[in-house]
């Protein structure tokens, strides 16, 4: 495998972890605009 | 006997008695159509029913069968133009306010500084969140004041219930609130599922303080919730909504005094415009912050009609105040409700059947002096205190111009000869404007583009060895299958543009009115036209919106057929096969195939029907709201909201979903590459399928690999037919099947998931078997259609 391949590899699975997580993070959010407290919370702009 | 079905349009009349039972009756009864009460038929939908009333300045709906419970007369000489009396004030409060006395003063509730006396404060402790609940009516205004309090983007609807499930979030610049919309409610009587969330929420003691948001155009029936709010105890502001438009049309309300004789802060805003915002939530902070409780809560005079409610009531409360301090039920609250017959109050109190007997014998007494039954007679004694508050404090324009304008459009738009043809033409106008005129252009310059930058990416990968199954994956996977999906925004987007635009304009309540004797036909209610509408946005809120019907039966009926509307993320994959097999005609068989699902669904609800063995369905009593302009910034709010959640499905499930089918069509169980798909691991799993689908023309695995992966999105199935090349495998006739099937198989999981939470697990799991049978009865019948003819 050479260093493209690993390359387009590594970006292609964090895009899909991230896909999972901000998945998981908007299902756990429902309506709500406040903060829901998950993993994501220091992302979040609310208190 | 003269009852309200038998009058015709433009009588003018007074209620003498209100008959039917139960829920129904107490809902008559919140919304204004009491004993006494003027009203006047003011129009008939195009079948003459329901029927169109004027009451207390506002259009309310009624079907006949349900106005034949309501008996009216002629209203005598004069009594039409007769005023009420002076409220007899404070004098219920025992002396607690002495502001109440003093007519000329600012009462200053809810406010700091010199009106703030320290003696008998009861601050919270500093870092508590104040949790506020935002109560109100139906169609009064909540959401766009939630959203100016908040700076979030809730879609805002005029029509009534839009809010079907609690939205929270912060107060700008108030990081310790938390301010919940709750759904629109008449009253704290249980008439609808959305009215039992917000009174369960309300009564939650972690509620620290309410915001009551009234129409101030409307303001007599707003009030009635207002009253009972107030019974509650709880600290709240009332604000009096839309009061540019009371002035706009010559109206005034003398805000001191109401707040004098209501006993809580009273502040006049307009939520559209954000004025008077900025006082509503100091006012707010303030009774909150230091727990200040409503100064009345007593409405029933003592010499009003004789005094017998008055006695009645306060027999109760002294009855009932053991057992309601220990169910943490406010006394006065809870003795309205147990005089009402409301059974959760009664449980909740746990009475001994000495006090239960004690409270019936009380309560017949008042029956007999009063001459009224007990939930008339309540609903009488509210109604009495807020017509003479609204004497005092209110001065009403005769009619308003955003009504008079209503009256002229309905005339056209619900006339007897012109709503069903403008309903239809309106429709189709829909959908030709969204997937031909302007829909299609723009997805094909849009996929043209992603079609370009995938070939450009895929030269760049060639160019830097990358290895050919790597290649693959960005090519076909991520520009293939999410970048056809991504091509279909426009379409998405312009089509929820029109159905937001219906909506805001009010459009959409005058379908519900003119479409109810019709689904009363297949056992609906006119109601439910607008969960099914919405389901031809997406089911998820089309079954959400279900919530808006007061029957338990109606609601399920509707949740069932919400997914036979053709929601649009299955657009794609009509759009797809249609320029494939079908070039040139895309809008014939798009309307072809809405009107088969529109046909599968009454086919099933007339099933339905005749299964249930059910007799009509619930009462339809709606109230229409005035028609107005659709706001620029709902509708951009709304298309903003539907492009963002399409665009995040397109980089996360469908992104996923497609990763995963390129990885197990790519590979085989030994992890080599295949060619073309064959001997993959997809190809097997779908193949044990394959048969089922063989007699609809669908056996082969490709197209049953397309449909496994549209149960986590309808936009996937597109996404797999590019990944897999379905196209190669597809004849003109199993193309009409696997549009057929496409359109009818079971919803999206994320669809299923919300029938879940609306109807349960069982439910759940018979739409996706049911759907699945129906789709493929359906797909056969035309398969074999297709065989004959093309």
């Amino acid at each position: 495998m050479n260093a493209a391949t690993a390359a387009v590899l590594v970006v292609i699975l964090a895009a899909a972890v991230a896909a999972v997580v901000f998945s998981v993070h908007r299902s756990r959010r429902k309506d709500s605009s406040a903060c829901c407290g998950c993993a994501l919370k220091g992302l979040c702009n609310k208190k | 006997m003269l009852t309200i079905d038998k009058l015709e349009t433009g009588r003018e009349v007074v209620i003498e008695r209100v008959g039917g039972e139960g829920a129904t009756r107490t809902h008559f009864l919140d919304m204004g159509l009491i004993p006494g009460a003027s009203l006047k038929v003011v129009a008939k939908a195009p079948t003459g029913d329901p029927i169109q009333l004027l009451i207390s300045g506002y259009a309310l709906t009624l079907r006949k069968a349900d106005a034949a419970d309501i008996q009216v007369r002629d209203p005598l000489p004069g009594e039409l133009d007769a005023t009420a009396a002076k409220v007899p004030e404070d004098e219920d409060n025992h002396g607690r306010n002495s502001y109440l006395h003093d007519h000329n003063a600012h009462p200053g509730l809810g406010e700091g500084g010199k009106y703030h006396s320290k003696d008998h404060e009861n601050p919270l402790p500093k870092g508590t969140v104040l949790s506020f609940a935002l109560a109100g009516q139906q169609n009064c205004g909540k959401t766009t004041l939630f959203n100016v309090l908040t700076g979030s983007n809730q879609h805002v609807g005029n029509f009534p219930g839009v809010t079907v499930d609690r939205k929270e979030g912060v107060i700008k610049g108030r990081p310790d609130t938390l301010i919940t919309d709750l759904p629109g409610i008449y009253s704290l009587s249980p008439y609808t599922a959305e009215e039992l969330v917000s009174r369960e929420f309300i009564l939650n003691p972690d509620t620290r303080g309410l915001i009551n948001i009234v129409d101030a155009s409307n303001i007599e029936r707003n009030l009635y919730l207002t009253l009972q709010l107030m019974e509650l105890g709880v600290p709240m502001v009332l604000a009096l909504n839309m009061m540019d438009e009371v002035r706009g049309n010559g109206g005034s309300i003398r805000i001191n005094e109401m707040e004098r004789i209501l006993g809580i802060p009273v502040v006049g805003i307009s939520a559209a415009k954000n004025e008077g915002v900025d006082e509503l939530v100091e006012h707010a902070m303030h009774v909150a912050r230091y727990q200040e409780a409503p100064a009345r809560n007593d409405f029933c005079g003592k010499d009003d009609n004789g005094g017998a409610v008055h006695r009645c009531l306060h027999s109760v409360i002294h009855l009932i105040e053991n057992n309601a301090a220990a169910a943490g039920i406010p006394a006065r609250f809870a003795a309205t409700k147990l005089i009402e017959g409301d059974d959760w109050v009664e449980q909740a109190l746990k009475l001994g059947s000495g006090e239960r007997e004690a409270i019936e014998q009380i309560i017949v007494t008042m029956e007999e002096e009063r001459g009224l039954d007990r939930a008339a007679a309540i609903a009488d004694m509210r109604y009495t205190f807020i017509h003479k508050l609204c004497a005092q404090t209110v001065v009403k324009p005769q009619e308003s111009k955003e009504y008079r304008r209503s009256r002229r459009i309905d005339k056209i738009l619900t006339g007897k000869w012109t709503a069903i043809p403008i309903f239809v033409f309106i429709m189709a106008l829909v959908i030709w404007l969204t997937i031909d005129v302007l829909g299609a252009p723009l997805q094909d310059l849009l996929d043209q583009g992603i079609t370009a930058l995938g070939s450009d990416v895929g030269s760049l990968l060639a160019r830097w060895n990358v290895s050919p199954a790597v290649q693959s994956l960005v090519v076909d996977a991520v520009f293939g299958g999410v970048g056809s999906v991504v091509s279909f925004v426009p379409i998405i987007v312009i089509l929820f543009f029109f159905l937001s635009m219906l909506e805001d304009s009010g459009y959409m309540a005058r379908v519900a009115y003119v479409t109810d004797s019709f689904l009363r036909k297949l056992g609906l209610s006119g109601r439910s036209i607008v969960p099914l509408l919405i389901g031809l946005g997406c089911s998820v809120p089309g079954v959400m919106a279900s919530r808006t019907l007061p029957s338990a039966r109606d609601r399920r009926k509707t949740i069932l057929l919400t997914p036979f509307m053709s929601c649009s993320a299955k657009l794609p994959i009509y759009g797809f096969l249609s320029s494939a097999f079908f070039p040139g005609h895309g809008g014939l068989v798009l309307v072809c195939l809405y009107l088969l699902s529109v046909l599968t669904g009454i086919l099933v609800a007339l099933v339905g029907k005749h299964i249930d063995g059910s007799s009509d369905p619930a009462p339809f009593v709606m109230e229409l709201p005035n028609y107005r302009l659709p706001q620029l910034r709902n509708v951009g709010h709304l298309m903003w909201d539907k492009t963002k959640d399409f665009l995040q499905r397109a980089f996360t499930v469908i992104f996923l979903a497609t990763l995963v089918i390129w990885f197990l069509q790519t590979f085989d169980f030994r992890f080599n590459m295949v060619e073309n798909g064959e001997g993959s691991m997809l190809a097997w799993i779908a193949g044990l399928l394959a048969p089922l689908f063989a007699p609809i023309g669908l056996g082969d695995w490709r197209i049953v690999t397309a449909f496994i992966s549209g149960f986590l999105a309808k936009e996937s199935v597109v996404a797999t037919m590019e990944v897999l090349d379905v196209l190669s495998s597809l004849t003109t006739a199993t193309a009409v099947s696997m549009l057929v099937f496409s359109l009818l198989y079971t919803p999206c999981v994320a669809a299923i998931a919300a029938v879940k939470r609306e109807l349960g697990s069982k439910w759940a799991l018979f739409v996706i078997v049911f759907q699945c049978l129906v789709a493929w009865v359906v797909a056969f019948g035309a398969y074999r259609l297709a065989l004959l003819i093309l």
